[in-house]
């Protein structure tokens, strides 16, 4: 009796878990009726003469931003080196924020989690999303000194004005795709090519 | 007139040589003895392969029907034998029944007549599968035997190159070049003297170029695990070096050799031993040196960053010396000594500017063993051994420019272990092997936990070798290994062997092995000052981190720190399913299918995220692999002074939980376009192993005029070198490094009777892949003579 009872209950989790492996896959889908990515390559997010300057982009615009409106909504992302900021709290006035997806397909997904937690942007150190070799979007290779986009990996974006996009970083260096240099130390970087969904409809799906 | 009567008749091996002269010079001394008479008078004596007499060996003269008894010195004696032609047949329990013919006529009327013990077999015999000497053809652990005529043909000075050209073997190179076999990793092959381990492995990696060929009688091969009888890594297979013993008589042997790169290599042996080989004597001393090499890109003409192999020069002395006490008492001591120089430089960038680093690494490693055995009976021997080894490494970093140290680091390893082995012979069919040990190993190093540690452990084993019927062999053996750091350890293993017909032997085996966490596993102690990470072992962790953790330097901490404590031996299982076949005396062949089953592979995981950023890192017991193929070797003598010999390997090599994530969904590729998921038909395996490779061996061999012509080849199918789309794993062409063979020869004249001189070209068509195969200069050229002497 209780060998069946055990046989039971592996079924019944067996079947559970069946049935949540199918929820996650609702997620994803085949691409046909997804919104088509935009492509943006060679971002040039480095102004020598002036430093370490941010340089701030509009998704919804699908423009760069100048940086004197670095205290608007008009901007729904910026980048300092290797870091991503969102227009919230720390970094700017909107009600932007975001969090990192990992082995997850750009192409595929259909939607953000409805229970998902966007991340805010709290201080100099603590961010939306997590700037380190490994931790947000890319790997550093000690040997090589080359940065590298983990692949898999997709941030959820709330924009500025609280609507939401999905975003793939590309590559960090100049050339992209076809005529980056093969040494790294002839690279020129900071030169971000991304692909991005925006919804416009305010949903969390990226359906048309 | 003499006759001496070996009962395997097909082969000659070594020591029979050997010991056919020490048994011609005893008997002309007999022989000078001998009456003459109508009906004779025939005496003679009954030995063991150890010549030692054997007593109450029942002999009988078939056609005459007459029998006798031999007593305890071994002596027999018939009267009045007319002259003729017997059948002789020597009975004797725990010995194999002798069947002989012996002519006995006015000359012929003495003679030695040979009992192999049922376990013992003096021709082909192998130690290392049993600890125990036996028989390599019915041996149920398949045994590789590559033999000293082999090695001096390819005039190999070193273990890589000949384990380079073997099947199945493939060499790897990062700290060294370590032995890969069945496409485990060097770390999970154990390399063994005489039977006792060598230490200091860097990186996990026993560089195969610290032995020296000069002294080796033969090398003999087990693969797969064999942790039931040597305890940890073991798994993937044990190279056993036996070192040669002399012959009665002085000899001598040295040898020059010179080599492009200003290569030399210099080599004495002599060997002492008195007739009755009841004391001898062996010393091998060694010297190679090399100015190395850099590598230069053929088209680019870029050159390497300092050498791809360092200048150097290395010592090596070797002296056994063995001395039989009593009839059942032999006493064994070996000593041996490496050391090695080494000089390179590298490049540093210090403010703006590039220094230039020299880089003086020295190693040295001792060995000593003690081993002493008592036949107490013909049934039941012991064998104690005592085995002291010692390896330390020192490198020095300096600057060039100003000789100021750079950097330093040194790394001291040593063991000492103690054992006991009992072989007790019962009932003729069996043979139990039992007994045990402890070692005591301590390391100092400056990335250790003090800078010093030192563990304890202890073990047992029981084998069980039972000739179940004439054809089926089984021998099953178990250790149980305890250490004071890590989890204890049940290794069993079965295996059998059953003779189909005469030359067809079918064999198995069902084996676990294992692999002890290693030092830095256990032990390390280490944060890195310029990127601040932090590596602790297992044994210390919960201490340090709660240290720093006290210090508020973590930020957050990724995984339960109280499961950090006990880590777990890496555990294999594997099976061996093949046979040999000796069609006829000229054709012979081997298969062995294979499959490794490795769990609770050690991995480094993140514990910890420092505020600083950086993180903290631990040991766990992660990862699932498989390696599976098959081996097939060929050996053909296809006309008389001709051997060729193909092996060839098919290889599998899976990371499990790899696969199961690629079948999940989760390992995604990047591509031009942006990302992908990878496709389970993409994965390629675990880096660094042929799917394909194959060697050949052809030799020509014509003692009439002491010529040797020895061409071998190597063959290595494509291999995953590095990755390219960040996904860390093998799953893109421009991954893999590209297939390539390499072609040597060696071609050797005997001149003068006592000098052999040997010339050879290494790498005939000069392949040279600088990316991928960094050790390799090309085309190399080699001259090396050797003399012989020798006086019984």
């Amino acid at each position: 009796m209780k060998s069946i009872i055990k046989l039971l209950t592996l079924a019944v989790l067996f079947s559970a878990m069946l049935v949540s492996c199918s929820d996650d896959d609702s997620s994803t889908n085949n691409g046909s009726d997804l919104i088509t990515p935009k492509l943006v390559t060679n971002l040039d997010t480095y102004k020598p003469t002036q430093g370490d300057t941010i340089a701030y982009y509009s998704l919804r615009e699908n423009k760069q931003i100048d940086a004197s409106k670095a205290n608007t909504n008009e901007w729904d992302i910026a980048f300092l080196k290797t870091s991503i900021f969102v227009n919230q709290g720390f970094r700017g006035p909107g009600q932007g924020g975001g969090f990192l997806m990992k082995e997850t397909d750009f192409e595929t997904l259909a939607s953000l989690p409805n229970d998902s937690t966007f991340r805010s942007e709290v201080s100099e150190t603590e961010k939306a999303i997590p700037t380190g070799s490994d931790k947000g979007w890319y790997h550093y290779d000690m040997a090589n000194s080359e940065i590298s986009a983990i692949p898999g990996v997709v941030l959820a974006i709330r924009t500025a004005d609280g609507r939401y996009a999905k975003m793939k970083v590309l590559n960090y260096y100049k050339g992209y795709p076809d005529s980056i240099p093969t040494d790294v130390l002839s690279r020129g970087d900071r030169f971000y090519s991304f692909k991005y969904v925006f919804q416009a409809d305010g949903s969390k799906s990226f359906k048309k | 007139m003499i006759l001496v009567i070996y009962l395997n008749k097909t082969k000659t091996s070594e020591i029979g040589s050997q010991m056919y002269k020490a048994f011609i010079s005893i008997l002309l001394l007999l022989n000078s003895l001998v009456l003459i008479a109508n009906d004779i008078n025939v005496s003679g004596k009954i030995i063991n392969p150890d010549r030692d007499p054997l007593r109450a060996v029942t002999i009988k003269i078939m056609e005459l029907k007459k029998q006798t008894t031999s007593k305890p010195n071994g002596s027999f004696e018939f009267t009045a034998i007319p002259t003729g032609t017997y059948s002789i047949k020597c009975t004797r329990a725990g010995c194999r029944p002798l069947d002989t013919t012996l002519t006995v006529n006015s000359m012929n009327n003495t003679f030695i007549l040979e009992m192999l013990d049922v376990y013992q077999i003096k021709q082909n015999i192998v130690v290392t599968g049993t600890r125990t000497a036996k028989e390599i053809e019915s041996n149920p652990i398949a045994t590789d035997v590559l033999t000293s005529e082999s090695i001096q043909a390819a005039s190999h000075t070193r273990l890589d190159n000949v384990l380079s050209e073997e099947v199945g073997m493939v060499l790897v190179e990062d700290h060294g070049k370590g032995v890969q076999i069945q496409g485990l990793d060097p770390d999970y092959a154990l390399i063994l003297i005489n039977g006792e381990p060598l230490i200091g492995r860097n990186g996990g990696i026993l560089d195969t170029r610290r032995l020296s060929m000069g002294n080796i009688k033969r090398i003999e091969v087990v693969k797969g695990p064999s942790s039931s009888l040597y305890g940890s890594n073991a798994l993937a297979g044990v190279i056993n070096l036996i070192t040669n013993e002399p012959p009665a008589g002085f000899t001598l042997k040295t040898n020059a050799r010179y080599e492009s790169y200003n290569t030399i290599d210099l080599g004495i042996e002599a060997g002492l031993a008195k007739s009755d080989g009841e004391i001898s004597n062996n010393f091998f001393v060694n010297r190679i040196s090399s100015d190395g090499f850099k590598l230069t890109d053929k088209i680019s003409g870029k050159e390497s960053y300092g050498k791809a192999v360092p200048k150097y020069q290395n010592y090596t002395a070797n002296n056994e010396f063995y001395y039989k006490i009593t009839p059942h008492t032999t006493l064994k001591f070996g000593a041996r000594f490496n050391s090695e120089d080494q000089e390179n430089y590298f490049n540093v960038d210090r403010n703006d500017s590039t220094l230039v680093v020299d880089d003086n690494s020295s190693l040295k490693d001792i060995g000593l063993s003690l081993v002493g055995k008592n036949q107490y009976t013909e049934l039941f021997n012991v064998e104690a051994r005592a085995y002291y080894t010692k390896y330390m490494t020192a490198t020095d970093y300096t600057f060039q420019k100003d000789g100021s140290r750079y950097e330093k680091y040194t790394f001291d390893q040593s063991l000492a272990k103690l054992e006991l082995q009992w072989n007790w012979m019962l009932a003729f069919q069996h043979v139990v092997t039992f007994g045990g040990g402890s070692t005591y190993e301590d390391v100092k190093a400056q990335r250790l936990n003090d800078g010093i540690v030192s563990a304890r452990s202890y073990y047992a084993f029981l084998q069980e070798d039972w000739l179940a019927s004439k054809t089926t062999n089984v021998l099953a053996s178990l250790r149980y290994d305890w250490h004071s750091d890590y989890s204890d350890n049940f290794s069993p293993k079965i295996a059998a062997s059953f003779k189909v017909f005469d030359g067809f032997n079918l064999k198995a085996s069902v084996g676990s092995g294992f692999k002890a966490p290693t030092f830095q596993q256990l032990y390390l102690d280490w944060t890195n000052s310029i990127a601040g990470y932090s590596v602790f072992g297992v044994t210390f962790f919960e201490e340090r981190f709660n240290k720093i953790a006290a210090d508020g330097l973590i930020a957050d901490t990724l995984v339960n720190i109280s499961t950090i404590k006990d880590l777990k031996p890496e555990k294999s299982f594997s099976l061996n399913i093949g046979f040999n076949w000796d069609l006829n005396s000229n054709i012979d062949m081997k298969l062995n299918l294979f499959r490794n089953q490795i769990s609770e592979m050690i991995e480094t995981l993140p514990v910890a995220n420092k505020k600083s950023g950086a993180q903290v890192f631990s040991y766990f017991n992660l990862n699932d692999a498989y390696t599976q193929g098959l081996e097939y070797s060929l050996k053909l003598i296809p006309m008389s002074n001709f051997r060729i010999s193909l092996g060839y390997q098919y290889l599998e090599a899976i990371d499990v939980n790899i696969l199961d994530k690629i079948k999940a969904g989760k390992i995604f590729m990047t591509t031009k376009e942006g990302d992908r998921k990878v496709k389970p038909s993409e994965y390629g395996g675990l880096m660094n192993r042929s799917k394909h490779s194959a060697n050949a061996k052809i030799e020509y061999d014509n003692q009439k005029i002491g010529l040797n012509a020895f061409l071998r080849g190597t063959f290595r199918g494509r291999y995953g070198f590095s990755d390219k789309n960040n996904d860390n794993i093998l799953d893109q062409d421009d991954e893999y490094a590209p297939a390539y063979s390499l072609w040597n020869l060696t071609v050797s004249k005997i001149l003068l009777e006592d000098f052999n001189l040997q010339l050879g070209v290494d790498n005939i068509f000069d392949k040279f892949d600088p990316e991928h195969l960094v050790s390799n200069p090309g085309r190399t050229f080699f001259v090396n003579i050797v003399y012989r002497f020798s006086h019984i």
